[in-house]
């Protein structure tokens, strides 16, 4: 990180770095939308205090580098309301483990950022609490459901920001807005302190300007944790090193998924990919065609196990311990009327949808079958892995579309994570960096790793941003 | 499994959810999650008697820690999140007549 170079050498202070996002929020963030909250004297007595440790010798990685935070991490003392009604007033009682182990690097929390509704869109219009804009096209969305991390980032009112993925909500958002965004390996970051929607699903990942960025922390947030049974004991490599241990991809082997390349796919998407995957070849790598042969039936098994397991996480808000609560005499009216009024259409859906695939005499049919499909769909993975080092394809049939063109046919809107929701389902890693534009919207490049190979998938994500352009590129507004 | 399209009564599924939908959601989802649950039905293209599941789904967890009594957090933040908070109890409506 430049900056990280430039605090060091006293050349500015982290102050100079918060009232310069400051200036540029308050000319831009009107428009753009990314925040929901932004403590500003808060941030400032933080970063005072991050000059103030440095000019004192003290040492930390990320020592004044303010984070915009996705609003379902609890952050000790601050708004957590997953963008929803429900939660409008709640402030979280601890730090989720990734605010921690930012903390203890020296990290300042740089305000709550907008996202669809419990992390449940693929727009962030879902989001009920504020309209968040592509900072590349205010008409058109930012991609969802950490449309708020990305719109930041890309929009310089964030130097870098922590959003969750359960089905492509990192990397989505990141190619719509021209960022790097990762989703780590299933349980390779803990998930304490993040909002659940779908437990076997989510991770907590970085959006970033570069991916040097994103590297560094994925290093820092990464790692075992008490709280959170389902993270790995895998040692957390410092991957901001190993990035920099590679700069050539001679022989790396790229698998090109037949699958990933569907109709209906934006020409310019598709030419974009083949550019970038030409110019992989050019500098070296293998590049083969593999199958992912039950591609096609990811969304319908994503959208009969995340939902499965977002109606369970979701039955905690009732209106009892926190949250909204609708004052009825009839303890069933008061959850009844409660979760009415605090969830948005889409949450509401997915959690019909999700208790219908539980319920009694359809949980065989439906939820078993669907975890059976999810092993085949993993399995893929695995195969394909034993013929390539890393997989390559789209993250998105479309560039950022309009608002408004896709919220009225919900499952038309599910159809757009085809490309990202099978690595969740088998817990694989991948990176999204931008690889081209059309029409000056962004168009991103998905990089797929095996397990717990964050490494390698940071390293060629690396070689490929260092020799091309179009990290470079800015939105002109 | 074509039966799915007349299958789901959201009716009954938003009571189990507890969720109360007015008439007007009731329609808008039953239409929408038939269109979803059609979508679904593509499932049932596959064999997959002879997978079991328990064996290549196993996520890998960690040894559970020990049950040791930690601080957790504090009446204040409680009270400061309950929709109602009285001698040091959060209100609830009555469960029992």
């Amino acid at each position: 990180m430049e900056l990280i170079k430039l605090l060091n050498n006293k050349q500015i202070s982290s102050l100079d770095i918060i009232n310069s996002l400051f200036s540029i929020i308050d000319k831009k963030d009107d428009l753009i939308g990314a925040y929901l909250t932004l403590d500003r004297e808060e941030i400032v007595k933080n970063a005072l205090d991050a000059d103030k440790k440095r000019s004192n010798g003290v040492n930390l990685p990320l020592l004044g580098i303010p984070i915009s935070i996705k609003d379902l991490i609890n952050v000790k003392d601050q708004p957590c309301t997953c963008s929803s009604k429900i939660l409008k007033n709640y402030i979280s009682p601890y730090d989720a483990t990734v605010i921690t182990k930012l903390k203890e690097a020296g990290a300042i929390m740089f305000g709550r950022v907008n996202m669809d509704e419990f992390a449940m869109g693929s727009s962030t219009e879902n989001a009920a609490l504020g309209k968040t804009s592509n900072p590349w096209n205010l008409n058109h969305v930012p991609g969802g459901s950490s449309g708020g991390s990305a719109a930041s980032v890309a929009g310089h009112l964030a130097i870098a920001s922590l959003g969750s993925d359960t089905g492509g909500s990192i990397r989505q958002p990141a190619s719509f807005c021209g960022c790097v965004g990762l989703k780590p390996t299933y349980g390779r970051v803990s998930r304490h302190g993040l909002t659940a929607f779908a437990s076997s699903l989510d991770q907590i990942g970085p959006i970033t300007k570069t991916v040097e960025d994103a590297a560094l922390l994925l290093e820092i947030i990464s790692g075992s944790d008490d709280f959170d049974s389902t993270v790995s004991q895998n040692k957390v490599l410092k991957y901001s090193n190993i990035i920099n241990q590679k700069n050539s991809i001679d022989g790396l082997k790229i698998g090109l998924p037949k699958e990933y390349f569907i109709d209906g796919m934006d020409e310019s998407v598709r030419q974009s990919i083949k550019e970038a995957v030409k110019h992989l070849e050019d500098m070296g790598a293998n590049v083969i065609d593999i199958s992912l042969p039950h591609s096609k039936y990811a969304i319908a098994v994503y959208y009969i196990l995340a939902t499965a397991e977002a109606s369970a996480n979701l039955a905690r808000f009732d209106g009892m311990r926190y949250g909204a609560r609708n004052q009825h005499p009839d303890l069933l009216t008061v959850y009844k009327k409660t979760r009415a009024e605090g969830f948005g259409s889409e949450v509401k859906r997915r959690i019909i949808l999700g208790t219908y695939v539980l319920s009694s005499g359809y949980y065989d049919a439906y939820y078993k079958k669907a975890q059976k499909v999810r092993a085949l769909i993993k399995e893929d993975f695995s195969e394909a892995f034993n013929l390539c080092d890393v997989i390559i394809s789209p993250v998105s049939p479309t560039t950022a579309y309009p608002k408004g063109e896709k919220v009225n046919d919900p499952l038309k809107m599910y159809l757009d994570d085809i490309l990202t929701t099978s690595v969740n389902l088998a817990g694989n890693c991948a990176i999204s960096i931008p690889c081209g534009f059309h029409n000056n919207l962004p168009i991103g490049l998905q990089i797929i790793g095996n397990h717990f190979n964050e490494d390698l998938i940071l390293q060629v994500a690396n070689i490929f941003e260092q020799s091309t352009k179009f990290n470079d590129m800015n939105p002109i507004f | 499994m074509n039966k799915n399209k007349q299958n789901i009564n959201v009716d009954h599924i938003s009571q189990l959810a507890a969720i109360e939908l007015s008439d007007e959601e009731k329609k808008m989802f039953q239409s929408q999650l038939e269109n979803i649950l059609s979508y679904i039905d593509q499932l049932n293209e596959i064999n997959i008697s002879d997978i079991h599941d328990e064996d290549k789904i196993k996520l890998s967890l960690n040894e559970l820690r020990n049950d040791d009594p930690k601080k957790s957090i504090s009446q204040e933040y409680v009270q400061k999140n309950a929709p109602e908070f009285n001698n040091n109890h959060i209100s609830v409506p009555k469960i029992l007549d």
